[in-house]
């Protein structure tokens, strides 16, 4: 038999051999090497996928051609490096102060939709920062939004935030924007870090992959509501840092959640 | 926003640098990729992980910018026609380890199909309806790339040590 063409023997990783095929593989030290070869190629092919790369743009890049199509107001506050600037930020009354410049044009439902979603991300923040301190959602979150009561937290937060002074819109925005590049950073931080998320005992992990589809079903409703705010103002960049960080913290969570599940089972869709 | 390009970026653009040889070009696409994952975030309903989201798009948007690059360059080449292209250099020995290298001496349409079946996990259904050919100009595609990875890795391969057949071997008899 003549040698197998190289095009065929590349198929062979994939398709079934005829028994003349596979007698002259055995046989054939030349073809044989060339199938193993393609087999090795095939399996590193299939690992280069999780394989990262440098970014092949920097932010400023990035942010720049945002900006120019729009996605991204311009802001001021672009590069946050050092810790002191990262304090400085952090400890910014302007974070739960509401942007003054923004106004709500179209009636009480537009409104009422932005403060429910306002309201029930700042519930799920509490709830996911009781469960980072390594409180279980199972007996805190209900009061917060089981109840009935979801606005309540979100009042007293922000009856006890001073309202900060601005100097102009674009003054409010740079600071939200630095405020959500803080937030996003320790909550990225706190997933690779925070003990307090690991499992528990007793219980162990199938408490905490319980805890972390709570959480998700937590986060998710606060998206959906976040969501149908941003259909009545697909603009207000309030509306889209707390969807966001939302997302963000969904990110995480899900994450988490496939760290501690057993290992014969992965999250295929959530 | 730029917390959850540093936390993706480096798989995203791992995509579209892979599909695209040109450095420039893979930048000019990531840009585009990242634009249009921003823009679309508000669509995203989170019933997949966001990676995945935006893996799907990046591989969409860069393909879909190969084939505005093919149409401004008024390259009319069918994808078999490109494989059959011979480089100088193929005969020449290659000692680079790596497949992403290799990939840069690949034909476009050999490499666009190796990366999303061998790399990407797509099926070869899939790559037709991506690419507009048939499930066969697929698998066509992807053999040949093979083939010709297999040449042009051949000074790195054969120096691996030789297994027998067995160990190696693990389609189904016809």
């Amino acid at each position: 038999m003549q040698h197998l063409s190289p095009e065929r023997i590349a198929s062979l990783v994939d398709e079934a051999t005829a028994p003349d095929e596979r007698t002259h593989l055995e046989q054939c030290a030349r073809c044989r090497a060339d199938f193993v070869a393609v087999r090795r190629i095939v399996a590193a092919a299939a690992s280069e996928r999780e394989r990262p790369i440098a970014p092949l743009l920097s932010w400023q890049q990035l942010s720049g051609a945002l900006q120019a199509e729009g996605v991204l107001a311009p802001a001021r506050a672009a590069m946050i490096t050092t810790p002191a600037e990262i304090r400085s930020i952090s400890s910014a009354p302007s974070l739960t102060a509401p942007p003054r410049e923004i106004r709500v044009a179209r009636g009480w439902p537009r409104m009422a939709g932005l403060a429910a979603a306002a309201a029930l991300l700042v519930t799920v923040g509490v709830a996911g920062g009781r469960m980072t301190a390594g409180m279980s959602l199972r007996g805190g979150a209900g009061e917060g939004v089981a109840s009935g009561s979801g606005a309540a937290p979100a009042t007293s937060v922000a009856a006890m935030t001073p309202v900060a002074q601005y100097r102009s819109p674009d003054d409010a925005r740079a600071t939200l924007h630095s405020a959500e590049e803080v937030y996003s950073g320790a909550l990225l931080w706190l997933a690779a870090h925070d003990s307090a998320l690991a499992p528990r005992q007793p219980g162990g992990s199938q408490a905490a992959a319980s805890d972390y589809r709570q959480r998700l079903e937590v986060l998710d409703a606060a998206m959906a509501t976040a969501r149908r705010a941003l259909y009545e103002a697909p603009d207000d960049p309030v509306m889209n840092r707390y969807y966001l960080a939302t997302l963000g913290a969904r990110e995480v969570t899900l994450r988490r959640l496939t760290t501690v599940l057993p290992a014969s089972q992965q999250v295929l869709e959530y | 926003m730029r917390a959850l390009w540093a936390e993706h970026a480096p798989r995203v653009d791992a995509v579209v640098r892979r599909l695209v040889h040109d450095l420039d070009e893979a930048a000019d696409i990531a840009q585009d990729v990242w634009i249009q994952i921003f823009r679309a975030l508000p669509t995203f309903r989170g019933d997949a992980q966001f990676s995945t989201w935006a893996h799907r798009i990046a591989v969409n948007r860069t393909l879909n910018a190969l084939r505005r690059a093919r149409r401004l360059m008024g390259v009319h080449e069918e994808l078999t026609e490109e494989t059959a292209m011979v480089e100088d250099d193929v005969e020449q020995p290659f000692v680079r380890e790596s497949i992403t290298q290799a990939l840069d001496r690949l034909p476009r349409g050999a490499r666009t199909v190796f990366v999303l079946h061998d790399v990407e996990g797509y099926t070869h259904e899939e790559i037709a309806v991506q690419l507009g050919i048939t499930t066969g100009g697929s698998k066509s595609q992807l053999f040949k790339a093979r083939a010709k990875l297999r040449r042009l890795l051949a000074p790195l391969m054969d120096h691996l040590s030789s297994p027998t057949l067995e160990d190696g071997y693990a389609a189904p008899l016809a």
